[in-house]
């Protein structure tokens, strides 16, 4: 018997002995004493626009300790015009399928209900409400996990959100019938256009007790949900279309030959807009560094200080800052691709090109993850239900370009096409490429040794294809930013310290030959006419030049290079790259920032910008390039290849079990890269 | 109403038992499709792009079971084969056929029709459950749909 919202509310108020409404008084004020609400729900329900849509900017990311799950915690009020307004803790928990699954996703969410398991810096106690996100397009499956989140007892509201497409579709729900059957509050939503939010935000704090019982099995769970769909739901015969592009996209966006075609191509524009459009807010950020360097320089007094700001600070940290325009925007773009629906669809275009090197299609998302940062790449892969599938892709996650390659790729393909924005993506793809194929070919040799048996099957819900929300893909790329932008803040702001250190002590007296330069300089200097100023300019450039090159020959950056140097020797690097390769073991990134404070500031192209500085770079006898073609081919293939990431390390050894996983990587990454590079530069030579 | 489905099914597989037991493929299934008529469960392998059928279970490894039962294939879930080939992929519709299926009225908005005849009506006669209705897409792996069995519901209707 269907009865209206209002009836249901004073209902639900007279049974409601517990929840959030009966202590409301308590958990109004501060952060500290906010109600926390767990958002739940299936993938592809819209549960991340929601809570982008809920808590915007006012979230932080962590992990669950003791997992490698990520945890979002979001902030808000329960409603923006009401003066008692609550203060509301979101936890976005991973999408699962079913409470119950044997699935560390849903062990989480386990856990959290369960009040035994909070995001790291969290109490751990019971969530005051569970909020669950359904896709009121796929109802009859959502109410299984709304059943098995009512069984909880838990204070709970369940949010229908696409209702937008719902009505489009011409399906119809009888919100107050189903608000009687679930016993609790249902709220329409649309949160990819903001519906439905005020309603959510005011009726999350007001959460009671579910006032039904659902069944205990999993059978009558089924039947249930089966029973309640079935009774809210109709659908008009104006549902009925004749057409629907959705079966003939799935063909061809998995078809073994178009399909493929399509993600190569859909790869290759990604990645040619990354660099078309990039440019821009690079050149911006790359003048306000050099705005910055030019004006301490100018305010300061010479000195240890002015140094440390100019030559670590600005010049560490800007080379890699200037890469976050690059980083947002391709986490911007892959944010869009997943909400088109299209990624699902790439992971079985791929499963069938995994398959043959003994890795199953659970592996695209880890492996795709991976182009962001291994880190993440490696904590997904725990998904993969077979532990050799788990391990091959662990093992080879690496491979795949992260983020922190991105820096070293712009700056060699920039060396290597300067004026050919299409070559430099073709290279920048081929990179990727050649990271993807290492992957697999190692793979295949790991599971053919170590790692001998069958793959498992892959299954993948294939969400339905929509347009993509724009808020979400910034709010993504905004995330990554962050990330990124407080590791350059933090280690490699550390490591460009250092090397700053490293590079500038101790000081060592002039070369005589530099000291007779200037001195030349200076009786030019005096006699006062045009030509003498100029040539006494040059004079002056040069010396510099040769001081600076002197004086990092003589630094301990310079004697550790020329140390390890001859390792490097036949893949055509000279200490300064030397010291580039062995300084960003511990972040890829780094590398970029190590050639900031050693070659730039050694060059003589002030006002000129970063990259044109190291392409003008000279090696020690002051003519022969630093990084000629094949030395930056070289380069390239060694950062494709290496295992520069002490992180990752530590990831791959607790992940996979042992320690001995991650010298296996280690050994195998970078035996590759050597051989790879070596091969690259004797025959390009 | 699950079980009234049942009888409907010949063969010794009964409904929503063997769920993640291998040994249940052994007996029962047929490779051949015998349209027009409810026969013997054949596997999803063996439909045709648009037909339909009714769940009667999966015989793989317990987790993979559990994951596609939670994902939507599970005993009576009535499917829609979409694509053949790698990856098999299908088109789960809303309401067990076994349970209260919904119905669709003449207009917007009509009441839902609880009949088992309503519920295993072939697809096409069901606005919700055309493509993108209100039903949701599975990708398989050939090796895990070889390892579905079902009743065919339909003969080729896409």
């Amino acid at each position: 018997m269907p009865k209206d919202a209002s009836t249901l509310e004073t209902v639900l108020n007279v049974r409601g002995t517990s929840g959030v409404a009966a202590g409301q008084d308590s958990i109004t004020g501060g952060p500290a004493s906010a109600v926390r609400v767990a958002l739940i729900g299936n993938p592809n329900t819209g549960k991340t626009t929601l809570f982008n849509r809920l808590c915007g900017l006012r979230h932080k990311t962590s992990n669950f300790p003791g997992t490698t799950q990520e945890a979002r915690l979001g902030y808000l009020r329960s409603a923006d015009s009401d003066a008692n307004a609550s203060a509301l803790e979101l936890v976005d928990l991973p999408g699962i399928y079913g409470l119950e699954l044997d699935m560390p996703e849903a062990q989480v969410c386990r856990g959290v209900l369960a009040g035994s398991l909070a995001p790291s810096g969290e109490r751990a106690a019971s969530p005051d409400a569970v909020c669950v996100v359904v896709d009121a397009t796929n109802l009859s499956r959502n109410l299984i996990l709304v059943g098995e989140v009512l069984r909880r007892r838990l204070p709970t509201v369940v949010v229908l959100n696409m209702m937008d497409l719902t009505r489009s579709r011409g399906l119809s729900i009888d919100l107050a019938l189903l608000q009687e059957l679930l016993g609790c509050k249902v709220i329409p939503a649309c949160a990819r256009k903001g519906e439905g939010l005020t309603e959510i935000r005011r009726e999350m704090v007001r959460a009671l007790v579910p006032a039904r019982t659902v069944p205990g099995t999993l059978e009558g769970l089924e039947e249930w949900a089966d029973d309640v769909y079935a009774r809210v739901a109709s659908a008009s015969e104006s549902s009925v279309r004749s057409w629907d592009p959705t079966d003939r996209l799935d063909r061809v966006l998995t078809h073994p030959v178009f399909g493929l075609a399509a993600f190569v191509l859909v790869a290759t524009g990604l990645f040619y807009t990354i660099f078309a459009i990039a440019g821009y807010p690079m050149g911006w950020i790359e003048s306000i560094f050099s705005f910055a360097g030019g004006w301490i320089d100018e305010a300061m007094a010479p000195g240890i200080l002015r140094e440390f700001l100019v030559g670590g600070v600005i010049g560490g940290v800007g080379s890699v800052v200037v890469f976050l325009p690059q980083i947002c925007l391709l986490f911007f773009l892959i944010s869009l691709l997943e909400d088109t629906g299209y990624l699902a669809r790439a992971a079985f275009v791929m499963d069938r090109w995994l398959r043959p090197f003994g890795l199953p299609g659970h592996s695209f998302m880890p492996l795709l993850s991976s182009h962001a940062c291994a880190l993440p790449g490696i904590m997904s892969a725990r998904g993969i239900p077979d532990r050799r599938d788990r391990l091959a892709t662990i093992l080879v996650a690496p491979f795949m370009s992260c983020s922190a390659r991105i820096p070293v790729y712009v700056l060699l393909t920039g060396l290597l096409f300067p004026q050919s924005p299409l070559k430099q993506a073709v290279a920048f793809t081929g990179c990727y490429a050649l990271g993807v194929a290492a992957g697999l070919l190692s793979a295949l040799v790991a599971r053919r040794t170590i790692l001998r048996g069958k793959s498992r099957p892959m299954a993948l819900e294939l969400p339905t294809y929509k347009r993509p929300s724009l808020r979400t893909a910034f709010m993504s790329a905004f995330d990554r930013g962050m990330i990124f932008a407080k590791k350059a803040g933090t280690l490699i702001l550390a490591i460009s310290v250092v090397l700053w250190w490293m590079s500038s002590y101790p000081h060592v007296q002039p070369p005589a030959k530099a000291v007779e330069m200037r001195a030349q300089a200076e009786v030019l200097m005096e006699q006062k006419t045009g030509a003498t100023a100029q040539e006494a300019e040059v004079l002056n450039s040069e010396a510099d030049a040769m001081v600076a090159r002197w004086n990092l020959q003589r630094s301990f950056a310079g004697r550790l290079g020329g140390a390890i140097q001859p390792i490097f020797g036949p893949l055509g690097y000279d200490w300064q790259l030397s010291i580039g390769v062995m300084t960003s073991f511990a972040a890829r990134e780094v590398f970029v920032a190590t050639m900031g404070v050693i070659v730039a500031g050694s060059s003589d192209t002030e006002g000129v910008g970063f990259a044109q500085k190291i392409a003008e770079a000279k090696r020690d006898d002051g003519v022969t390039a630093l990084l000629p073609p094949a030395v930056a081919w070289s380069l390239l293939v060694y950062y494709v290849l290496a295992m520069q990431c002490l992180p990752t390390l530590a990831v791959t050894a607790k992940e996979a079990g042992g320690a001995k996983w991650a010298l296996i990587q280690l050994a195998w990454m970078c035996g590759l890269a050597y051989v790879g590079a070596l091969i690259m530069y004797q025959v390009l030579k | 109403m699950a079980k009234g489905l049942s009888s409907a099914v010949s063969g010794s597989i009964v409904l929503g038992a063997g769920l993640g037991d291998a040994s249940c493929c052994k007996d029962g299934a047929t490779g051949n499709v015998s349209l027009g008529e409810i026969e013997k469960p054949v596997v999803l392998t063996t439909l045709l792009i648009g037909q339909t059928g009714v769940v009667c279970e999966t015989c793989m490894d317990k987790r993979d079971a559990a994951m596609l039962r939670a994902m939507g294939l599970r005993p009576q879930a009535r499917i829609r084969v979409c694509r053949m080939g790698e990856p098999w992929i299908v088109e789960v519709l809303p309401g067990g056929a076994g349970a209260s299926g919904v119905g669709v009225g003449k207009s917007k908005g009509a009441v839902a029709d609880s009949s088992r005849e309503a519920a295993c009506a072939p697809a096409g006669d069901m606005p919700c459950a055309r493509a993108g209705g209100c039903a949701c897409r599975i990708g398989l792996a050939r090796a895990l749909a070889e390892r579905v069995l079902l009743e065919p519901r339909s003969i080729r209707n896409g």
